[in-house]
């Protein structure tokens, strides 16, 4: 697997995660399911935020996440993504 | 068009369907590569849908050219008209074709490199724009440089069928290799004209091949 196939894999299972959850998650959770290292995290989070793909919400337990329409249309689309990626050879050169 | 200089007259027609074919194929793929673009906000599908829609348009350019040419020949009842009419027309329509093509061909080979940086993409597009300008002949040169150019990309996806070795990375790789035995193909045409037709049924094979991709892609 490249570089590029990871990064969108791990991007799917973000988004799966949160929408196991019912669409709304706390990052400890995501950290769980994603199997990533915090700093990885949180990089990741902030790419998905600046993307659109999710929204953060603060309440008093803290901050949690939710899917934008955005994020559930990549989800949908995922299988579309990864085989365009990968048939017109688009992963990171 | 491109007929004047390389193609036989009785291939004009069938050479004016396959541009059209061609525009629409190159036009869904660049609406498919934009859309994924849109999810993943990566500049590899942007850099290849960009490049797509410049080949699309540059196909459309030259279609509609050559349906003006056949129509105003047979419109026009002077016959000195009729041919420098069609001679405007067959050197605007092989000049659009070339700049856009070109510029569509730097814009996929610049996706393939690691280097992202604008003074990159337009030394490469000066480069050959310049060259091509100042060239005494054009055409040649558009498909040697084309040729050039196809072979960067094409070593581009033996790497990533060498990396993927799937169905889909394999069409891949066919697709640009045919795209890259097309140009040369036709770099020659000038000697039999024969080779022209062969560059451009090759060229349409490739073209069926990115799209059967694209179908597999699409399909749930």
């Amino acid at each position: 697997m490249t570089k590029k196939r990871d990064r969108l894999q791990i991007i799917h299972d973000i988004l799966r995660a949160i929408q196991r959850k019912n669409g709304v998650i706390k990052p400890t959770h995501i950290l769980y399911k994603s199997n990533l290292s915090h700093q990885m995290l949180d990089e990741y989070l902030a790419e998905l935020l600046t993307k659109g793909l999710i929204m953060e919400s603060s309440t008093k337990s803290g901050k949690t996440y939710s899917l934008n329409p955005k994020g559930f249309d990549y989800l949908n689309q995922y299988k579309l993504i990864v085989d365009f990626v990968d048939s017109f050879g688009l992963n990171e050169a | 068009m491109v007929h004047t200089f390389f193609s036989p007259e009785w291939f004009l027609a069938y050479e004016m369907v396959l541009h059209f074919v061609f525009a629409l194929i190159t036009i869904i793929v660049s609406f498919y590569a934009f859309k994924v673009y849109n999810l993943v906000r990566q500049p590899q599908p942007k850099l290849f849908g960009i490049a797509f829609g410049l080949f699309s348009v540059s196909y459309i350019s030259q279609f509609f050219l050559e349906f003006l040419t056949i129509t105003q020949i047979r419109v026009i009842p002077i016959p000195i008209l009729q041919a420098a009419i069609e001679r405007f027309f067959d050197v605007l329509g092989i000049y659009v074709h070339i700049v856009l093509f070109t510029m569509g061909l730097i814009t996929l080979t610049y996706m393939t490199l690691r280097e992202r940086s604008i003074k990159t993409y337009s030394l490469l597009v000066l480069i050959a724009l310049i060259s091509l300008f100042f060239a005494s002949n054009k055409i040649q040169l558009f498909y040697i440089l084309s040729s050039f150019l196809l072979l960067y990309v094409l070593i581009h996806y033996a790497r990533n069928y060498i990396n993927h070795k799937q169905p889909n990375t394999l069409r891949g790789l066919i697709a640009f290799s045919l795209l890259f035995v097309g140009s040369v193909s036709v770099i020659f045409s000038f000697q039999n004209e024969v080779l022209y037709v062969m560059g451009h049924v090759i060229e349409g094979i490739a073209y069926l091949v990115i799209l059967t991709n694209l179908i597999l892609a699409v399909k749930k």
